[in-house]
């Protein structure tokens, strides 16, 4: 894990806002309840990709991004326990990395020898393996965004 | 589904419950059991949310169960959630430690029980279904007895404060005396 100093605008994720899709209730591992947040993918030609990776430690990354995704969370939202693959499907690595810090909010994922809890440090990548069990539980923020960057093996 | 009930101020002397388990620290018994932790099979999933709720090696944290707790601990806890007119002769409870990055894994319960904070954090406590569909935060407050439904989805994210201290009791609350 590096620490990257640069903090994103909060004006940049707020412009951000209309373009989030409420993620679909679908069945989790958790039979009967699913997860609650947003998601907003952002593809190689859209111009406000460069400025969510600008706060990320690019050199930290194992290779170039290639799939970028932002969460958005709500107070009280959530993700359920997955594989942290499935949030950049098909991609051959991937990091976690919140964009703003938090005392409270941050990811639960298997290190490979146990479940660690990692608070949120806004730039800093995170890279649970792909098949690692992860999850994000109910955020205590008015609002906490994230971004998951995958790329090829 | 039944929703959740949260209680605060249920516990009396938190403080000295806390302070006689930490004098008995050696009397706790260890999750994951070394052996079990030993004898994982090759194709161990360190997740199963649907694993037997009396199997707890795949979870990480400390229990003093009543059979084995000395006397005067036992004592200080029911004198902390019981009064005199209740009927103790099938109530059980355990106390719960919870060193920094342990934690309990996603589960449900087979029977009804009361969970008792014993201790304050602004980042740790408990995750539970509140509702169908509904996952919420309660924060641990010293004192505070939640009860959800026993099919309700729980668990502990690893604790990041400090040691972390619950009770657990079945029923949820001591019986009144009957007559």
């Amino acid at each position: 894990m590096s620490t990257h100093q640069a903090l994103l605008d909060p004006a940049v994720l707020r412009a951000l806002d209309p373009s989030f899709i409420d993620l679909p209730s679908e069945e989790s591992v958790l039979e009967g309840v699913a997860s609650r947040y947003a998601v907003l993918e952002l593809g190689a030609e859209d111009p406000r990709r460069a400025a969510v990776l600008d706060v990320v430690d690019l050199a930290a990354l194992p290779g170039e991004p290639d799939v970028v995704v932002v969460r958005r969370y709500s107070r009280g939202d959530y993700a359920l326990p997955h594989r942290f693959g499935e949030e950049v499907a098909g991609a051959g690595w991937g990091v976690h990395v919140a964009l703003q810090d938090s005392l409270v909010d941050g990811l639960t994922f298997w290190d490979g020898q146990e479940f660690t809890r990692v608070l949120d440090t806004a730039g800093t990548p995170v890279r649970p393996a792909m098949d690692a069990w992860c999850w994000t539980s109910p955020v205590r923020a008015d609002v906490r965004y994230t971004v998951t960057i995958g790329g090829r093996a | 589904m039944n929703g959740i009930s949260i209680t605060p101020d249920v516990v009396r002397g938190c403080g000295e419950i806390i302070a006689m388990a930490e004098r008995y620290r050696r009397l706790f018994s260890d999750y994951p059991d070394p052996a079990a932790k030993r004898n994982r099979p090759a194709d161990w999933d360190p997740l199963n949310p649907y694993r037997d709720s009396e199997y707890e090696d795949d979870d990480r944290y400390h229990v003093l169960q009543m059979a084995q707790m000395p006397r005067d601990l036992a004592l200080t806890i029911l004198k902390g959630i019981a009064t005199p007119d209740c009927d103790l002769r099938n109530f059980y409870f355990q106390i719960n430690r919870y060193d920094i990055g342990d934690y309990i894994l996603p589960h449900r319960d087979s029977l009804q029980q009361g969970l008792y904070m014993l201790t304050d954090s602004e980042v740790d406590g408990l995750v539970v279904q509140s509702g169908p569909g509904r996952m919420e935060f309660v924060p641990d407050r010293a004192g505070t007895l939640i009860e959800h439904d026993p099919a309700a989805w729980h668990w502990v994210d690893p604790v990041r404060d400090h040691v972390r201290y619950t009770l657990v009791t079945i029923p949820a609350r001591p019986p009144a005396r009957r007559g």
